[in-house]
């Protein structure tokens, strides 16, 4: 009772945080922020946490969440748009989206596809809350039973994931991972203060930054893309008159369990650490299609093709939430910058924030809940203009983003090795990009190497030996990596084997 | 005589003309003074348009917020009003940031930093890793930092850090080895009962977490944070042990009055150890107590020039007497900031760095092993 007392006191204080002034209107530009950045293909959180990371320094944490939240909670919402209307997905996490919404605008159901959409992301994210609260007593329990074994394993464990399932190929994951481990050792170690791999230049003294890098990585190469793309992102006007909204709606409520099913793997999936959006998506999707009468119909236009992958987006959000406040585990690539900003508002992810940081931690969830309904209020309303804004011309866009990018990227440190870092990394991202070499292993790698070593130094002198036999967790996590990636990996080659076995006969 | 000639202006007697001179020196003086008088107030450094960091080893949410805000009321205090930014370099417990100010400081007052205690103890006693001056850096300021030891979950209970000393065998977990650890272990040691240490937390949180999840017995915290967050960390199941207390009136270790019910780790030893004031192991704990209340020393550039040091020494107490400060610094974390002023805080180093000048605290030797470890 105490402990539902609790949350429920905590939940109510942050849902009050939010709606309070100035918390809302800054969460209110945060989602105008967002709603743009999910309209032009090739853009999304990562620069929007660019443009605003400058904003929220000084800010009050709770306002400062409202405006970074708010931004990225919703570029899923409008991404949708340029991915139905012109089969160009606006985030990479509405590529399963433009498989089935743009047959769908093709055939005169643009307005139904967007509304459905819409409608998914409120559901996903409400879905996702729910379990949150839910689960919220067993979090707070589950954390005080990991110890420095169990999260050494739970790094691992997020490391090898986005190593196998972000890119074509394992081997390449594994690789990039394992660079990204070797980065993390340019750094100090932090028991003694001694500069490692850093040598004199005392700008590695405390590694690689993380912010420049992952702008650079990851954006960069988008914007560059953005800009080759020419003069406008399509040759051909958009018919800018949408019909169908009502449809959307009822189509959601017509397939409800679809939604909840869609949004419940979403959050599985942000739950993990290291995987991300599009992993929601692909699960989501792959169960829409595995419970449809007719598996068929898919990439045609059917319309629970929208309704699956848009829920699970959106509940991956809230659920990315969870290891990176519980634990400092991020749980896609935006919480990595999230986590860099932390401490310039003051916070630290840990037991406090579901302890007496708790309404902070619910201010988050419920500000990605109203950016969202407030995102799908904006999108109806102002679907004409938004769709104009698709075809925003490149040479006005990229400059403004590069810039604002770059502000972005040295806000932390304020140093020209800042700059050189932004830059380098922009190069190899892209290079990265276009010979299919997964990024996200790398910066998993960084973030997660930094951890693993803490916590296998710390299982070491704590435990011993002992760490790996005598407690259960650890074989419980060691259990499911073996059969999310090793199993998988195994019934491949041995599928492969009777393929060829096959053949030869 | 006053004698009347036509066209001219008539004699005047000496007297007249004394008065007349005196008058018009006066006139003369009343226009110098001011200026003779504002001398001082017109070689004021001016900061304006300048950008300053302050730099700190902390990055917990609660020092970070308490600098930045203080930085802010500082900045109102000075000249030209610069802004102010808190930029944190953590790691090697405090040494990164240490090291780092030694490569980046100018005489300009443009940079400030906060050593902590360690890095005080760290380089008066040449360990590993020092490539900073301490001594050619000029105290601006400080705070007090009074740490307190508490219990975990798994702590063999007892009514305090004694009885739980007595217990058995005990694990300590902590970032980085420091005074507060050697507090612990001489305590242990005069119990009878070895205390494992382990280093190697990244954050006051991860302990806090070890120590509820019965990962490690013993750690510490920062004595304010306790007073703070008292409800939560008593309902994961830690209890208050000991506190390393602040040097009192009489010099002596004495409570840190927002722990008054709380006993010093100094009383607790000197329980096992009557005589124990004599020791050396105790002047080592009490020359740490001592430094731990400039535990946040504020240190300014080397050569950096007397105006510039005098400045910021003013600004720093004003802003922390500000009453809006005050009001705002309270809200924020629950308590007033206690600033002790530049010079008070730079005779106190001064006299716990004689201290430990004693081959006994040097690298190698028995009291730099209590601090730092080694064999």
């Amino acid at each position: 009772m105490l402990e539902t007392a609790i949350i429920l006191s905590a939940a109510i204080d942050g849902l009050f945080q939010v709606l309070a002034w100035p918390a809302f209107p800054f969460m209110f530009m945060g989602v105008l922020v967002g709603m743009l950045l999910g309209l032009i293909p090739g853009l999304g959180g990562l620069v929007g946490f660019a443009l605003l990371i400058p904003f929220v320094v000084g800010l009050d944490p709770v306002v400062g969440l409202a405006l970074l939240l708010g931004m990225a909670a919703v570029t899923t919402q409008t991404d949708t748009i340029p991915a139905v209307l012109i089969g160009v997905p606006g985030t990479s996490a509405a590529m399963a989206t433009a498989l089935d919404g743009y047959p769908m605008a093709k055939k005169g159901e643009a307005g139904r596809a967007l509304c459905a959409s819409y409608f998914a992301s409120i559901f996903g994210t409400i879905v996702a809350a729910a379990l949150f609260i839910i689960l919220l007593p067993f979090l707070r329990g589950l954390i005080f039973s990991f110890g420095q074994p169990e999260f050494f394993m739970l790094v691992m464990f997020g490391l090898l994931l986005a190593g196998s399932l972000a890119g074509n190929s394992l081997l390449r994951g594994i690789i990039m991972a394992a660079v990204g481990l070797l980065l993390a050792m340019v750094s100090s170690t932090t028991s003694i203060g001694e500069p490692r791999y850093a040598g004199d230049i005392i700008y590695l003294w405390e590694g690689i930054p993380v912010v420049p890098l992952v702008l650079g990585l990851f954006a960069i190469p988008e914007v560059i893309d953005l800009a080759r793309r020419g003069s406008t992102i399509a040759e051909v006007a958009a018919d800018t008159k949408v019909t169908g909204m009502r449809q959307g709606l009822t189509d959601n409520i017509k397939n409800w369990w679809l939604v909840v099913k869609a949004s419940l793997l979403g959050a599985l999936a942000g739950f993990i650490p290291g995987l991300g959006g599009q992993v929601a998506e692909w699960m989501a999707y792959g169960a829409a299609v595995a419970s449809d009468p007719d598996p068929s119909s898919f990439g045609k236009g059917n319309v629970r093709g929208v309704i699956a992958p848009e829920a699970g987006t959106a509940a991956q959000k809230p659920g990315a939430l969870v290891p990176t406040l519980a634990f400092g585990i991020p749980g896609n690539v935006s919480m990595v910058i999230l986590l860099a900003v932390f401490p310039i508002m003051g916070l630290v992810p840990g037991p406090s924030m579901l302890n007496e940081q708790l309404s902070v931690t619910f201010s988050m969830i419920w500000t990605m809940v109203i950016a969202n309904i407030l995102a799908a209020i904006l999108a109806l309303m102002l679907q004409k203009w938004l769709i104009r804004l698709c075809f925003i011309r490149a040479s006005i866009i990229v400059p403004l983003i590069l810039g604002a990018m770059l502000i972005g990227a040295t806000m932390e440190n304020r140093s020209f090795g800042d700059v050189l870092v932004f830059f380098l990394a922009g190069l190899f991202g892209y290079l990265f990009k276009h010979f299919d070499w997964p990024r996200v292993p790398l910066i998993m790698g960084m973030i997660m190497g930094a951890l693993a070593e803490r916590y296998l130094f710390l299982s070491i002198n704590l435990h011993g030996t002992k760490w790996l036999t005598d407690r259960p967790l650890v074989w419980v996590i060691a259990a499911v990596i073996f059969l999310s990636i090793g199993m998988p990996a195994i019934m491949r080659k041995r599928q492969g084997q009777r393929t060829k076995n096959g053949s030869e006969a | 005589m006053i004698v009347e000639n036509e066209g001219e202006k008539p004699e005047m007697s000496i007297s007249t003309r004394s008065k007349n001179i005196l008058k018009k020196s006066l006139v003369a003086l009343s226009m110098i003074a001011p200026f003779a008088i504002a001398g001082p107030a017109l070689a004021e450094p001016d900061f304006a348009g300048k950008d300053i960091t302050f730099w700190t080893s902390h990055k917990g949410a609660d020092s970070v917020l308490s600098l930045q805000t203080f930085s802010n009321y500082i900045s109102k205090y000075l000249k030209g009003n610069p802004k102010i930014t808190v930029v944190s370099k953590f790691g090697g417990g405090g040494l990164v940031n240490a090291n780092y100010f030694a490569k980046i400081n100018k005489p300009d007052g443009l940079n400030v930093t906060m050593f902590n205690f360690v890095v005080t103890m760290a380089w008066a006693m040449g360990k590993d890793g020092v490539n900073y001056e301490l001594d050619q850096y000029r105290m601006v300021g400080a705070e007090p930092q009074v740490f307190m030891h508490m219990a975990g979950t798994s702590a063999k209970v007892g009514d305090s850090m004694l009885d739980i000393a007595k217990a058995g065998p005990h694990t300590y977990g902590t970032r980085t080895r420091n005074a507060n650890v050697m507090a612990a272990e001489m305590l242990f040691k005069g119990a009878g009962n070895p205390l494992k240490v382990v280093t190697g937390f990244g954050k006051t949180e991860d302990v806090i977490q070890a120590l509820a999840s019965g990962e490690v017995q013993l750690s510490y915290v920062y004595g304010p944070a306790w007073v703070r967050n008292e409800a939560n960390y008593r309902g994961m199941g830690l209890k208050p042990l000991a506190q390393m207390g602040v040097i009192g009136k009489n010099g002596e270790v004495a409570r840190y009055a927002p722990l008054a019910n709380i006993p010093t780790v100094a009383e607790l030893y000197l329980k096992t150890n009557p005589n124990g004031k004599k020791t050396m192991e105790y002047l080592a704990m009490k020359t740490a107590t001592g430094l731990s209340n400039i535990g946040k020393g504020y240190f300014i550039g080397k050569d950096t020039p007397d105006d510039i040091v005098d400045a910021w020494r003013a600004a720093m107490q004003k802003a922390a007497a500000d009453p809006d400060f005050i009001k705002e610094h309270t809200k924020l974390l629950g308590t007033p900031l206690e600033l002790v002023p530049g010079p008070e805080a730079e005779s106190i180093l001064k006299d716990g760095l004689e201290v430990l000048k004693d081959t006994y605290f040097q690298k190698g030797n028995d009291g730099y092993k209590m601090v730092f470890g080694g064999k």
